[in-house]
């Protein structure tokens, strides 16, 4: 009897889980008269219509969006990975100078933001407005990533470096061939974040970039589900595009799928690597 | 370095600050400098006749296009060189100029290389705080009407046309000069004209629409409720919850108000002025659109739902009842689903308990166009795009502005233009803020439309409802609107949905006014008495 209410418990769980996800799908391919009598949303299509998908698609500016994306998030994760990784690694060095100085700068840029005005001014004073690298840049080294790095670059047994540098392997060849190897864990973990921290950002390409081929896929996006109306066309009496529903639940499938698809490769690290960066340090 | 939204408040406050900085010399923003200035003379475009003429109130209705639009402009407007624009869209994101074949015509077209500066209409705010407090002003600017100190702003940053546009000066201007005068009022600031209006008043005007067809399939004919009981009583009959159908999108509170005589936001008797929250006759409102709640009449969703959801119910035929303004009706027939059946039509608004009730005219303006004190282009250059953009209905200006070119954006049924769905995509990208003409009534290949959207306008335009604030600066209203609106909309919403009883509607108004309603009141009254020479 538990056993049975045990999987009922599970079931409803489940449901609750996948029924929103079948709803986006379903909606976002189901015919515009069937989302229009629903009242909005539809669990199971009458028949398929990727006519959203189309309209998204259209014009190629979707597509563009999703390759500055992409070139955000592979070419940004990487760098980030890779100065956030020095910094901290340096930072874990006992015996390295001004350590303890650098780390409260960077603390302190967690604690304390710039406001958006200042931020603004050093991207422009740095000429990177209207500049792809204004989304990467600004953004490239996150403290709470250090943290994480460092203090699991803190937790190696310092055993191993020591015998490295016996071998007479200089700081970069430890860092590159001993340390780096034994920190993949931490290393998806903090790369998926600053991934997916790459993947949705938005407000800084709307603010450093006016030339509309340079933003990212979330920023387009977002112009289809925040414009609620397509008024500018309606005060010219002119066809508009699919309903407001449709569209916005393609947009979530297109937006979320491609994060998606990542998860499932750095999954085993995840908990690990959480785990060491959040409990010891 | 992430950045919230949070944050950015430190960075509004300092574009204020900016903007504030020529605030110290020259004439100051009282409504005695602004009267001062002659506004600009109205002098409308003769060269095409309207099929049913308006009268400035009422808009120029259409039931065709014409068949040989006039070339109106001859000269072209730009000086060769890139001219910069911010603005908001209201759409999706277009094609970029160089694959928006639109935008590269429109380029040849004005002889300059028009880059606009993007953003959705949510997120433009934030954008036009950052540009203007990081001193990045594009040439054009496109100012929305609540943004906080304009006249600080303007004085600061933007290029004085006085000169150019005042009186009988806007004639070289001639689409300009076939603004009404009424909407330039919003243009003056610190004695001087600072922009180009973009015309709204009338087509921004909401009704009770209704589904023509769902009502004649019930038999209802011209349905015209003489009172709220009528009203109330054609609701219940539209209503069968049952098969998922209810009257209305959402609770019709506006028109209750209308029909009691509740004010269009401000109200002026000899120089007093009271709120529409402070009417009398509130109670009795929210009483009525509890009435309706608690009647069933109104799609249950109506409190959780976007505009969108509600445009849905009604092309869908689960609500028969839609309270919106005559661009939304246009959009409805856009969107339809029902097929050539498909009706829309507008209640007149009846007084509460008979009579006549009495119908707000929509906000004149949807946005003040400014130009940058630093452009290298002159003003005159400047103004003649903006005189290009507002080139009226009926032009070939207007049918390529609005419709791009044949073949590739629209296709002609007659002489109407029909767009394709590149031509909607592709021309997109936010013209009408530079300028526009005032909206012309008109819908390609369904003469009816216009002609009932004419009648209806005539009704209310017999007895509209004006915002007696509109051309009178307070400096609290522009800074505290939009937080003491939206306090007294989530009450509003409470109350009729009967979660706090109507009673707390007086204390919601008592905290309104220590909150900011009293100041803008007084900075109301004293604009006006500056204006009166008082």
């Amino acid at each position: 009897m538990i056993r049975v209410l045990k999987g009922v418990v599970l079931l409803v769980f489940c449901a609750v889980v996948i029924i929103p996800f079948v709803a986006v799908i379903s909606t976002s391919i189901a015919p515009n008269k069937q989302i229009t009598e629903s009242g909005g949303l539809v669990l199971l299509p009458e028949s398929v219509d990727f006519a959203a998908y189309r309209s998204l698609f259209a014009g190629g500016v979707v597509t563009q969006a999703l390759g500055v994306s992409v070139f955000v998030t592979v070419v940004g994760t990487l760098l980030s990975l890779t100065v956030s990784c020095l910094l901290a690694y340096a930072l874990a060095r006992p015996s390295f100078v001004a350590g303890r100085p650098i780390l409260l700068v960077v603390l302190f840029s967690m604690l304390f933001s710039p406001g958006i005005i200042p931020t603004y001014l050093v991207v422009k004073g740095a000429g990177l407005l209207d500049s792809i690298w204004s989304l990467i840049v600004p953004t490239m080294i996150s403290a709470f990533n250090v943290i994480v790095l460092r203090a699991f670059f803190m937790n190696l047994p310092g055993e191993l470096t020591e015998s490295a540098r016996m071998d007479g392997a200089s700081e970069l060849k430890i860092f590159g061939y001993v340390v780096l190897p034994l920190s993949k864990a931490v290393l998806s973990v903090v790369g998926l974040f600053y991934a997916v921290s790459y993947w949705n950002a938005f407000f800084s390409a709307l603010l450093y970039l006016n030339d509309s081929r340079l933003w990212p896929l979330q920023l387009v996006l977002r112009t289809y589900v925040i414009n609620d109306t397509q008024l500018g066309s309606a005060e010219l009496g002119t066809e508009l595009l699919p309903p407001q529903a449709s569209i916005q639940m393609a947009i979530l499938v297109v937006s979320i799928v491609p994060i998606l698809l990542i998860y499932p490769f750095l999954q085993r690290h995840f908990a690990k690597g959480v785990l060491t960066g959040a409990v010891k340090g | 370095m992430s950045i919230s939204r949070r944050t950015f408040l430190g960075g509004g406050l300092a574009a204020a600050a900016v903007a504030m900085t020529g605030c110290s010399s020259g004439p100051k923003n009282t409504a005695a400098a602004n009267r001062a200035v002659a506004l600009p003379t109205y002098t409308k475009y003769a060269g095409v006749t309207p099929d049913l003429p308006g009268d400035g109130v009422v808009l120029d209705a259409f039931l065709k296009y014409p068949a040989k639009p006039i070339r109106a402009i001859t000269e072209v407007p730009g000086d060769g060189q890139p001219i910069t624009f911010l603005t908001n869209i209201p759409g999706a994101i277009p094609p970029a100029a160089d694959r928006n074949q639109f935008w590269q015509a429109l380029n040849d077209r004005l002889g300059s290389e028009l880059q606009i500066s993007m953003a959705s209409n949510d997120e433009y705010k934030d954008k036009f705080a950052t540009r203007i407090a990081g001193g990045d002003l594009p040439d054009i600017l496109n100012i929305p009407v609540d943004t906080a100190q304009i006249p600080g702003l303007v004085k600061a940053k933007c290029l004085d046309l006085t000169e150019h546009l005042s009186g009988d000066a806007i004639k070289k201007y001639p689409f300009l000069a076939s603004i009404p005068t009424d909407f330039w009022k919003g243009c003056v600031f610190n004695g001087a004209i600072y922009g180009v209006p973009v015309p709204r008043g009338m087509s921004r005007t909401s009704l009770a629409l209704y589904r023509e067809d769902l009502l004649a399939a019930k038999g209802i004919k011209n349905p015209a409720p003489k009172s709220f009981q009528e009203f109330f009583d054609l609701a219940t009959e539209l209503t069968a919850a049952k098969q998922n159908k209810w009257a209305w999108t959402r609770v019709p509170l506006s028109t209750i108000r209308q029909m009691l005589g509740v004010p269009n936001v401000w109200k002026q008797e000899g120089g007093k002025f009271s709120s529409s929250y402070e009417h009398e006759a509130n109670q009795e409102a929210l009483e009525a659109a509890r009435k309706m709640v608690a009647a069933g009449v109104i799609n249950p969703d109506a409190f959780n739902d976007k505009a969108s959801a509600r445009k849905q119910w009604f092309n869908g035929g689960t609500a028969a009842f839609d309270y919106d303004s005559f661009v939304a009706w246009n959009q409805y027939y856009a969107d339809n689903i029902a097929g050539d059946s498909f009706a829309v039509n507008a209640l007149d608004v009846p007084g509460f308990d008979g009579g006549e009730g009495s119908p707000w005219m929509g906000g004149a303006l949807n946005n003040v166009t400014a130009f940058s004190k630093d452009s290298k282009h002159s003003a005159d250059t400047l103004l003649k795009i903006a005189n290009w953009m507002a080139a009226p209905f009926g032009t070939e200006e207007y049918l390529f502005r609005k419709y791009g070119v044949a073949g590739r954006h629209y296709t002609l049924q007659g002489t109407d233009p029909v767009p394709s769905k590149t031509g909607v995509i592709e021309t997109g990208i936010g013209l009408q803020y530079i300028s526009d003409s005032p909206l012309a009534l008109y819908w390609a290949g369904k003469p009816d439309v216009p002609r009932k959207q004419h009648a209806a306008q005539q009704k209310v335009a017999k007895r509209p409802v004006r915002d007696a604030s509109y051309g009178l600066y307070s400096d609290t209203q522009s800074k505290k609107q939009a937080q003491l609106a939206k306090t007294m909309t989530d009450l509003e919403s409470q109350i009729v949905q009967g979660k706090k009883p109507v009673a707390d509607w007086a204390r919601g108004v008592a905290d309104w006014k220590s909150a900011g309603g009293d100041k803008i009141r007084t900075e109301l009254e004293q604009a006006l008495a500056d204006t009166a020479g008082k």
